[in-house]
């Protein structure tokens, strides 16, 4: 291991943690702001049907929704600086609990996503770039098309009519267990993260194979395949050369997964952050809607900072920098 | 050229996905057989329920769901409860052991003995004042305190005997002492309140068939079988049969209906409209359909131009085709109304006024007739106002395509619930479609919407005569006297027309035919207490 990569390596990681503090304090002040923009509150959602103005004004006065923005938002800091994030103004849950749940479903979604990503995409994309083939082309770019434009509930909507209810073989409402009952959790997350794999799978196929493309047509790997280098050999300075592109995509995407995934959410019933941030907006329960953006927030930073990570370790250009300076 | 190694990636593929396969193969659930119905009723077993509402609190003193209802009528008991029997929906007492007027204005309760709370604290006279004191109190603000507002005094005569004493009359009691719609009467126990304060709507203990176990938000409740709970079962054993509940909380409908086709949940707390047929068709369902105690309306805002004109207002309320509106947005599984008062109201509604010309009813030459008698006999343009959730958007659309039949141009706002609740509010609109549902008795039918100066009255209509008809009704014991005097109140809705009412919807439950025992009553309940599963 070269100083240089060490040095990079502790730049990267201490970029993120000097700006992840301001960047969440940033997010969960802008979020609250964006949320007292959307007419309503807390008060009127959770009356509902029973609205009357003096029902409403002994509930707001009740949440201490009655004072000033700035007010609110300091006691909700102080709060959580002092004993953490409270409980939901509609339901009282606890909002640790209920984000701690929701991560746990949708950090198992996305790793699950992912695996079936790298394993049925990554070769794909590899293989089908290398030789300048019409029907592999042209496949391969109308799946990766078709499965990024595709809304995901569709998709959802589509394998469990295909796959879940002919077979049998996979629950329509998965149950997220991994303490009792591991083996159906997994079972149960197959067609959700299929469903996410498509979506964000095929928008990895398609920049991915772009950036390929550019990388297999680089002099280097064509005298390469003249002097009799095989393919494996060459495949993996390709994808060196493409890291840019492709871990620059795979960190968003990895990203968005983190944050929660509403539509496949709402099709098979799981109860992730992305249900968990969607319905707390809808209710303007803001406990529940800022720590979960906050979540995200810190999701990006670090899917961030493993992107960043994993350029470091793979392409050497980006330590050049620190050997001139020294 | 060297090529192995497509070999080896083609290899590793297929290892990975028949490995998967196998994993998935190996778990895969067996196929059920058909057995004939037995009639022997069996104990234990989950029954998975789809939840398609979301409970805002599993505490009855504060909900403001009727949803929840559905969930809390299997942890919690009322005073009454709602039966629904040979087409007459009746109050009988559930946890009093009997129910008795002594007068017009006192009420005498016989508590059963030996019932305790789920965390072993005794229901006894204590904690009937208790818990109606705690509707009462403005500290708890409780949605439901305004239905005690005429108890004066809660006397204890012994530890199972309480007199109610009102200040008058009030045959409302029999509904707001039920532990369904009621809620002001569902029995709820000092202890756990005093120990869990306002997170006590998520570590709920009442006196019913099922303890609570977990709720995990945006996805399941769960319940399991009280094993003190004091109603008995066929086989001469405590109620209830079941092991289990789960309550599954599910957003999407479609997911919902085919996890009940592949049998993943037992049943369904609701079947949208346009699914009915479908399930109805289905020979391993049952499907339990009933008007409920709703109606669906457009309420006119009376306090300004063009709905202050009362032809207008008959203009478009005979104006409305009820049959096709049913047929379009709600696939069928709806009877036209005409007035407020729904079928579940056995004591007073009245075949002959809805069939007969008392009632609102599509008349389409009188509609003309009552729109050329107004102001706006050229046409005019409204605003309709509807919440987006729910059929109102449609019914909105519907009803506009009808009445630009007359001439009548409306422009529609779909607005989500809490934009939607301040317009509603401050009135800002000149129709909005609305909907009033789970009730079982006129006075929460008609009093709270239509009453001058009354919370509900959003299109603030005033009429004399009909407030003086539902303040009298309101405290008349005599039943005969009360449904004649409803009547009347429905007689001059039909006339001016504060509202154009539109239909009674009726309410579908659907359970797999292993699910035996369940009755379905007209407040929209799921009352698990007597529900067993064949095997």
């Amino acid at each position: 291991m070269d100083r240089a990569l060490v040095k990079a390596v502790f730049r990267v990681i201490g970029f993120r943690v000097a700006t992840l503090f301001t960047l969440v304090l940033l997010v969960s002040l802008g979020s609250f702001v964006l949320l007292q923009a959307l007419p309503g509150d807390a008060a009127y959602v959770l009356l509902g049907s029973e609205y009357s103005p003096e029902a409403y004004q002994v509930l707001r006065t009740r949440l201490g929704l009655n004072q000033p923005l700035a007010v609110q938002f300091f006691k909700w800091l102080d709060m959580v600086a002092k004993s953490g994030f409270g409980v939901s103004y509609t339901s009282h849950h606890r909002v640790d609990k209920l984000i701690v749940d929701g991560a746990v479903v949708t950090i198992s979604l996305s790793l699950v996503s992912v695996a079936l990503t790298v394993a049925f995409v990554f070769p794909l994309m590899i293989v089908g770039s290398e030789r300048q083939h019409l029907v592999i082309d042209l496949g391969t770019n109308l799946a990766g098309t078709t499965g990024y434009a595709t809304p995901s509930f569709l998709t959802g909507a589509v394998l469990i009519i295909l796959i879940a209810r002919p077979t049998g073989w996979f629950p329509v409402l998965p149950r997220v267990d991994w303490v009792h009952a591991p083996i159906d959790t997994l079972r149960g997350l197959i067609l959700p993260a299929a469903t996410l794999a498509v979506y964000y799978g095929g928008l990895v196929l398609v920049t991915g194979r772009a950036a390929l493309r550019d990388a297999w047509n680089r002099d280097c790997l064509e005298y390469a395949r003249a002097g009799g280098a095989g393919f494996w050999l060459r495949a993996q300075y390709a994808l060196r050369l493409s890291a840019p592109s492709i871990v620059a995509v795979f960190s968003l995407s990895a990203g968005q997964l983190l944050s929660g995934a509403v539509l496949t959410e709402t099709v098979f019933g799981l109860s992730g952050l992305g249900r968990l941030a969607a319905h707390a907006v809808l209710e303007r329960d803001f406990p529940v809607v800022l720590p979960a953006v906050m979540l995200s927030a810190v999701f990006f930073h670090l899917t961030g900072l493993v992107g960043d990570l994993t350029l470091c370790a793979i392409d050497p250009r980006r330590r050049s920098i620190e050997v001139e300076h020294e | 050229m060297n090529r192995p190694h497509f070999r080896a990636l083609a290899l590793l593929a297929l290892i990975v996905v028949g490995g998967c396969l196998f994993v998935m193969v190996g778990c895969k659930r067996m196929p059920e057989e058909d057995k004939a119905p037995s009639g022997a009723v069996q104990r234990g077993g989950t029954l998975k329920v789809g939840l398609l509402v979301r409970p805002d609190t599993l505490d009855p003193h504060r909900t403001y769901t009727l949803g929840a209802i559905q969930v809390h009528n299997n942890i919690y008991n009322g005073i009454l409860k709602t039966v629904y029997a040979n087409e007459k929906l009746t109050f009988e007492p559930d946890l009093a052991e009997s129910w008795e007027q002594e007068s017009a204005t006192v009420h005498l309760l016989r508590l059963r003995k030996a019932i305790k709370f789920h965390d072993g604290s005794p229901f006894d006279a204590q904690a009937l004042a208790w818990s109606l004191s705690r509707v009462k109190s403005p500290d708890t603000g409780s949605p439901h305190a305004w239905k005690l507002t005429l108890l004066e005094k809660v006397e204890i005569v012994d530890d199972y005997t309480v007199q109610l004493h009102f200040s008058k009359p009030y045959p409302f009691f029999r509904v707001a002492m039920t532990g369904s719609t009621g809620r002001a009467g569902t029995m709820v126990p000092k202890s756990a309140v005093d120990k869990w304060s306002d997170e006590f709507g998520v570590h709920p203990v009442g006196t019913g068939p099922f303890l609570f176990v977990e709720w995990i938000k945006n996805n399941r409740i769960t319940l399991e079988r009280n094993p003190q709970y004091f109603e008995v079962g066929k086989d001469g054993k405590p109620l209830p049969y079941l092991d289990k509940v789960e309550f599954r909380l599910v957003d999407d409908v479609t997911s919902a209906i085919t996890a009940l086709e592949t049998g993943e949940l037992d049943g369904l707390s609701a079947v949208p409209f346009h699914y009915v047929g479908r399930l109805r068709r289905n020979p391993s369902l049952v499907l339990h359909e009933t008007v409920g105690g709703n109606w669906t309306h457009v309420t006119f805002n009376t306090t300004q131009p063009p709905f202050d004109d009362v032809n207008l207002r008959r203009a478009v309320a005979y104006g409305i085709d009820r049959e096709a509106l049913i047929k379009q947005v709600y696939a069928g599984c709806a009877i036209p109304a005409h007035g407020p008062i729904s079928p579940p109201m056995t004591d007073f509604y009245s075949e002959t006024f809805e069939l007969g010309k008392t009632g609102q009813a599509y008349a389409p030459n009188l509609a003309r007739r009552y729109l050329a008698q107004s102001q706006y006999s050229k046409g005019v343009e409204v605003s309709l106002l509807a919440r987006g959730e729910e059929e109102f958007a449609q019914v909105a659309t519907v009803v506009k395509s009808q009445l630009e039949r007359l001439g009548i141009k409306v422009k529609i706002d779909v607005l989500d619930v809490p934009a939607f609740n301040k317009r509603f509010e401050k009135g800002e609109f000149d129709m909005v479609t609305w909907h009033w549902v789970a009730d079982l008795d006129p006075d929460e039918t008609l009093y709270p919407e239509l009453r001058t100066g009354e919370k509900w009255n959003s299109g603030s209509w005033s009429n004399a005569e009909f407030d003086a008809l539902v303040d009298e009704a309101q405290i008349t014991a005599d039943p005969t006297l009360r449904a004649h005097l409803y009547q009347k109140a429905q007689a001059i809705i039909a006339d001016q027309c504060p509202v154009a009412v539109l239909v009674h919807k009726k309410e579908y439950k659907v359970f797999n035919k292993r699910v035996r025992g369940f009755v379905q009553i007209p407040a929209d309940l799921i009352d698990l207490h007597r529900v067993w599963i064949e095997r």
